[in-house]
């Protein structure tokens, strides 16, 4: 470590030994969170694993295909947040803008994307407490998981508007982009593990 | 590091995507279970090292995230796979 880095690595009001303090936060709040999920994602593999009836066919249950546009929507957004991350570095604000809200726009698509499937759950017989396809705790798992999905979708899309309108003209622009898109990227991140251990296995 | 010599680029984020995309593709028409378990691995690895910087972070970090998220994902498999099974 050369004495040029020391300064930048030194605790002070704006960081923790080199590290914002708003980015550490957003990422200890993330810890947190993939624990959250990790808990319920192990919930459902424990009702699964023993479960003494067969579980439910996922492809009689979902539209598959329609699963993966969603899903490239989400990965697209995630694309769109990186570049915004990478505009507000460069300083460049009216591209930082426009691709925050691109990002926003996407999740948006994947939140209606989202309803318009859970509309035909319900309209199928998923409840939160039965379906007709078979064990209960399917359906409960179902909502639960893409639900708590959802609303950090939700959440994000409304960070993202309030960054993309409040925080671009303050000094430390970048830095809240930055954030902002580590919660956005976070919730992609949850959406490879939800996609792959219900829609795909 | 925050700083470093090989900041990603719009080019970097974008070829990322197309693999992201690959990824998912192979997932949902292959969907062996080494598949789906390697893709999975991939597309968290993608997105948290290149996406979230993790990668380019402070070690201290880095460590921090990875092991709290790991160790406490392992403890909870470790506990509830074989109670699971033996139902």
């Amino acid at each position: 470590m050369s004495l040029a880095h020391a300064p930048a690595l030194a605790t002070t009001e704006r960081s923790f030994h080199g590290v914002e303090w708003r980015k550490l936060m957003m990422w200890l709040f993330l810890v947190t969170d993939a624990l959250l999920f990790a808990g319920f994602l192990g919930g459902y593999a424990f009702c699964r694993l023993a479960s003494d009836r067969p579980w439910p066919d996922r492809t009689q249950v979902f539209d598959l295909g329609f699963i993966t546009v969603m899903t490239f929507a989400l990965i697209t957004s995630s694309s769109t947040m990186a570049s915004a991350v990478l505009a507000a570095r460069n300083g460049n604000r009216s591209a930082t803008r426009a691709f925050l809200l691109a990002t926003a726009t996407i999740g948006l698509l994947f939140l209606g994307m989202q309803a318009f499937e859970w509309t035909h759950f319900i309209e199928d017989g998923g409840r939160p407490w039965e379906n007709p396809w078979g064990v209960p705790g399917f359906s409960a798992y179902f909502f639960l998981i893409t639900g708590f999905h959802g609303t950090h979708v939700l959440l994000g899309v409304l960070v993202l508007l309030l960054t993309a309108t409040r925080s671009l003209r303050r000094p430390n622009a970048a830095e809240m982009v930055e954030v902002t898109g580590l919660y956005w990227h976070f919730v992609d991140l949850v959406w490879v593990f939800v996609f792959g251990c219900f829609y795909l296995i | 590091m925050t700083t470093t010599h090989s900041s990603p680029t719009y080019r970097t984020y974008w070829g990322a995507w197309l693999i992201l995309l690959a990824l998912t593709l192979t997932m949902v028409y292959v969907g062996a279970p080494a598949i789906l378990v390697g893709g999975i691995l991939a597309k968290a690895g993608i997105i948290t090292l290149l996406y979230m910087h993790l990668w380019h972070e402070h070690r201290r970090l880095f460590w921090t995230v990875l092991l709290g998220i790991f160790l406490t994902s392992a403890v909870l498999v470790a506990l509830m796979v074989p109670d699971a099974r033996a139902m």
